[in-house]
């Protein structure tokens, strides 16, 4: 039989980048992330028994971690740059031809608004479907499709002189 | 569907699209380009929205979590918990005594529960440590063994009271046990209780192994196993009072 423990660890190993990373994308800062991510994982710990299918372990922890988030603005006002402000950090494993894509998609996505960014990564980074999403943010999944829809506009729009791709990302 | 819905239809979700859309796709050369293309920019949304994290993000999830949840109310099943406490316990230990000054008075055994502060992520190793390697390192210590004494999980050489000693992990149905070997070290077998972890004492070849863990059920059989890879040497101490 296998132990809570090894149950917990194995959920953190499958899930903690892309928990961190949405962590990052809603605050914006790379130490905070950390916090609010061992935060989330410290609450899940605590409430792990009520966890019943493990295909679902994502969308439960992303709604630990908007609540943990959430939370800290009912308590203060964190003392950080706007997302839209800060050095977005960039991996040294990837190309310089890479690097700089990235870095350029980043600071688009970083400068939509979070009614936008919100759904869009937790369909990119948590690969949840809109009815999924729309259960998470509190609305209906038209509204979501909407939002989608308008996020990827906004994201091509802002990186119109992104080269050769800007014709690509047309849309009728 | 017609080219317009298909072109929502990409715009809201590339990858996830149901058979009306496949259908349209398949017959229309436009949108299947267009698809293409879309598909294109999600894997770049993707490489961009997948920012570098910190390194053992996972394993400093665990010890968070195992350490503060040594401080609930309800007694922990896991014995992981109890040992994480200590490592917080040493650490203030050191903290507040001053290091030196705790090196320079504390006992041996003092110095082993002090220590598991310094490489916490030893309590989580999961992979088999070689037994050639196990071995290698008591042959360099001076004091050889036959074969590994069990599954070793976790090893290294360590300082320990202005010696080196052999620093393992062993996960056992208990929970990890963490073995210090001191060569050259001659102490009397007793068992021990230091801040919620249990210890064991034993001398063992030339020199002195220390358990440490939270649960003491797996002392008698690990004690046992190092005799046997000491090749009997020093049986006496098995059992011993």
């Amino acid at each position: 039989m296998v132990s809570k423990q090894s149950q917990f660890d194995a959920l953190v190993r499958a899930t903690s980048a892309d928990l961190y990373r949405f962590a990052f994308w809603l605050c914006g800062n790379e130490a905070l992330a950390h916090d609010l991510t061992q935060e989330t994982y410290l609450r899940a710990w605590r409430s792990l028994d009520n966890l019943r299918e493990t295909a679902a372990a994502k969308a439960w922890l992303i709604t630990i971690l908007r609540r943990e988030h959430a939370r800290l603005y009912e308590r203060k006002t964190p003392a950080f740059e706007p997302i839209d402000a800060v050095e977005l950090p960039e991996s040294d494993l990837q190309s310089p031809d890479q690097l700089g894509d990235d870095a350029l998609v980043r600071r688009a996505m970083a400068k939509l608004d979070a009614k936008y960014r919100e759904p869009l990564l937790m369909q990119v980074l948590g690969g949840f479907s809109c009815e999924e999403i729309a259960a998470e943010v509190g609305t209906t999944p038209g509204a979501v499709m909407t939002q989608l829809f308008r996020a990827r506009q906004k994201l091509k729009a802002a990186l119109g002189g992104y080269g050769e791709e800007s014709k690509v990302y047309e849309l009728p | 569907m017609n080219c317009l819905e298909f072109r929502r239809a990409i715009g809201t979700d590339p990858r996830g699209l149901d058979s009306a859309a496949h259908a349209h796709r398949n017959q229309c050369r436009r949108c299947g380009e267009a698809h293409e293309r879309a598909l294109d920019f999600e894997r770049t949304l993707m490489l961009a929205a997948a920012i570098p994290t910190p390194d053992n993000l996972a394993e400093r999830i665990l010890l968070h979590q195992t350490t503060a949840a040594l401080h609930e109310p309800r007694m922990p099943r896991v014995p992981l918990w109890a040992i994480a406490a200590t490592c917080v316990i040493g650490i203030a230990l050191a903290a507040t005594a001053g290091w030196r000054t705790f090196l320079a008075n504390a006992a041996t055994t003092d110095l082993a529960v002090a220590h598991l502060a310094h490489e916490p992520f030893a309590l989580l190793a999961r992979a088999e440590v070689a037994d050639s390697d196990v071995r290698a390192l008591f042959a360099a210590l001076g004091t050889p063994i036959t074969h590994s004494p069990g599954a070793v999980h976790y090893l290294k050489r360590c300082p320990l009271g202005g010696r080196m000693s052999a620093h393992m992990v062993m996960q056992r149905e208990s929970g990890p046990v963490t073995a210090m070997y001191l060569p050259k070290l001659h102490e009397a077998r007793r068992d021990f209780e230091r801040t919620g972890v249990r210890g064991r004492e034993a001398p063992m070849g030339d020199g002195t192994l220390i358990l440490l863990a939270a649960d003491a059920r797996e002392f008698d059989a690990i004690e046992s196993q190092f005799q046997l890879a000491f090749s009997g040497h020093n049986s006496m101490a098995v059992g011993a009072p």
